[in-house]
């Protein structure tokens, strides 16, 4: 242990016991005890010291109390009072509440167990209450069913089919926030001391901001918000910053982008209404929805893809014998590769995926129909198809495909070892949502477990995020188990979902390796141990709306939304090129290209963003009557929600004294440039 | 060693006539007596960890151990009590914690939560430190040995102690800070040498 770090922290001690603590120094305490195992033990062996001493002082005999605080006498004033109490109970209450409890507790089998007060005196010599204080146990944990009420009125969610082991104590602790924000720091402090890495230390305000902001809203805080937040003195801004940021309308938009590009992709080359079902995702989102039912409409989903968004969906996914939608239905809710058993078995086929199952699932699409609606158009004098709906048709009977060896089989709509009714008048889809939302629930629910954390720390719990199962390690099970029981029991509110990682240790851990946990590097192929915060690239929606938080350079145009919107549109398209494969799944040529690079240096957004065109936050900056340094600091906190460095400074400083002298352009403008430019910028850390 | 005062409150035993109240008793009641009973310092010192006042501890080790005795029943005589207690104590925390949260002094959950774990973990050689601070008491120069008993009488501060020996309240502050330093330096020693 460091001599310095004692230095530290015995002040504090010594004025937490004096009751002569400042905020500031309880704040210092705290980190100290939450960062270093060293500061942990110590402040509890002093602690103990402290309440031994405290403790041992009202058990001394109580004459001698007496004699002693005669002696003292200078105390008469403020002592009696609780003095009083305390020999009051001591004597009196404390042997009395003893006997009644003694008696309660042995009235059922010894009702002959006399009440006279005259037990009293030797009560303090019973064995049974002068049992020495040992504790030795070191039996398993028992849990305690506190009544804490569940947010989900469905008894059945408190006792899954499958309980959790018997390590898993949460199962029944209290499923408050709280609760289960510490069952999920507990988990990971278990894993980080069986791994032997000490996670880094916490993130500063300024990194944490740019962080929720990028993984709650989008985009990066705007230079007001980090004046705001940096300058906060509360302690608990942080909760207080993720509440609110929970209950901004970029929250639930963020999310319907997330997910508008997981079900169905980022290419806009699809007959499909992307708007209707972003709008239909957004809705889900702000009203926070239970996910089963916003996974139930889009699997069951019927009508006119202009009037019901979430049909678009499937109506993206259904060519090709709904193959496609058997995959992503399953890829994206439940995170499993059932493409693959299309035409062969699974290499672990012990959890599923044969080939059968993978078309007992595709036989639930099969009733499902795309019908073009057309109307003559007077200008061309053709019919033209101006929209598109998703019917069920009544079908019955089983799906035909064929095997390797080229023999026909037959699948029946099965799902989670639950088959249906194969008759016409059964609606197949509406009975795959609910068996989804049911007996797969707890699948359901992992699926949106390692999605939500891979989304927060850019690594699953499972990795690839998409591929669970048997084959895919797990980098911490209990807490998959714990997450997966809190969704469940929360009825599959996403919602508090995030803020519990949110509020976790592990996200709040700066992005910084140590020497304690550089072994932690996922990249490697290491299961993750979120020991710090993993690097994640901005998507590229997130750049692009953090460019115009950054800059305001929509502004600088033409700058009503449709157009704004238009070009965020042309910006995105040339971020990413859809490689369209069987399982209509996209993927991007994104983070950190060459491509990009040169879009992000040269491009058209960025050269508004640095054009000092009035409107823009460049300009707001230049033309403030602040001197050099403030400015700087305002465009570094405008980009990187951050202060200047001091090289950074310095650099810049000696720049611009060259620029002034030259004509031209804005010279603020060329330090901005290289903030927009610098990887912080591109990355979430 | 006699008991604390903090000893719950318990319900009047005027009602159980005819076992209507059997459905609370739990299974082992004298076993579970002395469990609760040696668990009254360990859960103390465990409750002033996570709220660092000895009065919030012991106001709140009176309401745990209601929590307790309403929930004997449910408790598993094959199991750890002082860890199943220490959970009921943590929660009881966290609720004090809500209801009084424009406290500016009350510590963050995060940190409740560690402390709560490394006191569990260092429970059990509870006994082994008590032993050893007996010793080490009688070991500090009488002086000493006075300023802590006068600090460690029921109901007084530092403050107070500092009032009636009439030195500046800082420096009495420190010489019990050196005092507790040295005390638990020794209490380190005579551990390792044991």
């Amino acid at each position: 242990m460091s001599t310095d770090f004692r230095f530290e922290i015995f002040p504090l001690l010594e004025a937490l016991c004096e009751h002569s603590l400042t905020p500031a120094g309880r704040d210092r305490l705290e980190q100290l005890v939450i960062e270093s195992p060293e500061a942990r033990q110590l402040y509890v062996r002093y602690m103990q010291l402290h309440g031994t001493l405290t403790w041992d002082a009202a058990l001394t005999d109580a004459s001698q109390l007496v004699a002693f605080a005669e002696r003292a006498g200078t105390q008469a004033t403020t002592r009696p009072v609780r003095l009083r109490r305390w020999l009051v109970t001591s004597l009196g209450g404390l042997l009395a509440g003893a006997l009644a409890l003694l008696m309660v507790l042995w009235i059922g089998r010894t009702p002959e167990l006399p009440s006279d007060p005259v037990i009293s005196p030797n009560l303090a010599n019973h064995p049974v209450l002068s049992a020495p204080n040992q504790n030795t146990d070191t039996t398993p944990l028992p849990t305690v069913a506190l009544d804490v009420p569940m947010s989900s009125p469905t008894p059945s969610v408190m006792h899954p089919p499958n309980p959790a082991p018997a390590a898993v104590v949460a199962a029944t602790v209290p499923m408050d926030d709280a609760s289960v924000v510490s069952r999920i720091n507990h988990l990971m402090r278990a894993k980080w001391s069986d791994a032997h890495v000490e996670p880094s230390l916490m993130a500063e305000d300024s990194e944490w901001l740019r962080r929720v902001y990028l993984d709650l809203l989008g985009h990066i805080p705007d230079s007001e918000s980090v004046d705001r937040f940096l300058a906060d003195g509360r302690r608990n801004k942080r909760s207080l910053l993720v509440q609110e940021l929970m209950n901004h309308p970029d929250h639930a938009r963020n999310l319907a982008t997330i997910w508008s590009n997981l079900l169905v992709g980022r290419t806009t080359e699809r007959p499909i209404d992307r708007a209707g079902l972003s709008k239909f995702l957004r809705e889900q989102f702000r009203q926070n929805r239970p996910w089963t039912e916003t996974v139930a409409r889009l699997v069951s989903a019927e009508g006119d893809a202009r009037e019901v968004g979430e049909a678009n969906f499937l109506l993206a996914h259904l060519n090709n014998q709904a193959v496609p939608a058997t995959a992503v239905t399953a890829r994206i809710f439940l995170c499993r590769q059932v493409q693959c058993t299309q035409c062969h078995k699974h290499p672990d086929s012990s959890h599923g995926g044969t080939m059968s199952e993978f078309w007992e699932l595709n036989s639930f699409f099969q009733q499902a129909e795309v019908v073009e609606n057309r109307k003559y158009n007077p200008l061309t004098g053709r019919d033209e198809i101006v929209s598109r709906s998703l019917i069920d048709k009544p079908e019955g009977g089983p799906t035909h495909y064929e095997d390797l060896r080229g023999v026909m089989n037959v699948a029946y709509p099965r799902f989670a070892g639950q088959e249906i009714n194969p008759d016409s008048t059964i609606k197949r889809r509406q009975e795959l949502a609910r068996l989804i939302t049911t007996e797969g629930q707890r699948e359901l629910a992992a699926a949106l477990v390692n999605r939500t954390w891979a989304h927060f720390f850019g690594q699953g719990l499972v990795n690839p995020i998409d591929d669970m199962g048997p084959h895919s390690p797990c980098a911490h099970p209990e807490l998959m188990e714990a997450l997966t029981e809190a969704v469940v029991a929360s009825n599959f509110d996403l919602v508090r979902l995030q803020k519990w990682i949110v509020s976790s240790q592990a996200y709040h851990l700066s992005s910084v390796a140590t020497a304690q946990n550089a072994s932690d590097e996922p990249v490697d192929g290491a299961l993750p141990l979120f020991s710090r915060m993993y690097l994640k690239p901005l998507s590229a929606e997130q750049l692009f709306d953090s460019l115009l938080v950054a800059t305001a350079a929509d502004r600088a145009g033409a700058s009503y939304w449709e157009q704004a919107e238009a070009n965020r549109q042309a910006w995105l398209a040339d971020f990413y090129s859809a490689l369209e494969n069987e399982e209509n799944a996209d993927a991007t040529t994104f983070g950190g290209t060459y491509a990009q690079t040169l879009m992000m240096m040269n491009g058209d957004l960025v050269q508004r963003a640095i054009s000092n065109a009035p409107g823009t936050v460049l300009n707001e900056i230049a033309r403030t009557n602040a001197d050099e340094r403030t400015k700087i600091r305002s465009l570094s906190r405008a980009a990187l929600g951050r202060d200047p460095r001091n090289q950074e400074l310095v650099v810049f400083q000696s720049q611009l004294k060259h620029r002034r002298e030259m004509p031209g352009a804005e010279p603020l403008g060329d330090v901005f440039w290289a903030y927009l430019n610098s990887t912080e910028f591109t990355v979430n850390h | 060693m006699s008991s604390h005062p903090a000893l719950p409150v318990v319900p009047s035993p005027a009602a159980p006539s005819g076992g209507a109240s059997g459905s609370s008793v739990p299974q082992d009641p004298a076993a579970f007596v002395q469990l609760f009973t040696k668990a009254q310092r360990p859960l103390y010192l465990f409750l002033l960890g996570l709220t660092g006042r000895p009065q919030d501890a012991e106001e709140l080790l009176q309401n745990t151990n209601l929590v307790i005795w309403s929930k004997s029943a449910s408790f598993d005589p094959g199991t750890n009590f002082f860890a199943w207690a220490c959970q009921i104590a943590r929660y009881e925390v966290l609720q004090h914690r809500q209801r009084y949260h424009r406290d500016r002094l009350k510590f963050s959950e995060e940190f409740i939560d560690v402390v709560a774990q490394e006191s569990i973990q260092q429970n059990d050689d509870l006994e082994h430190r008590r032993q050893a601070l007996e010793a080490c008491l009688q070991k500090l120069p009488s002086k000493d040995r006075e300023l802590i008993s006068r600090r460690y009488q029921p109901g007084i501060s530092g403050k107070e102690v500092a009032a009636g020996l009439g030195r500046p309240q800082n420096a009495v502050y420190q010489s019990l800070g050196r005092i507790r330093r040295v005390l638990l330096e020794c209490i380190q020693r005579r551990i390792a040498e044991s």
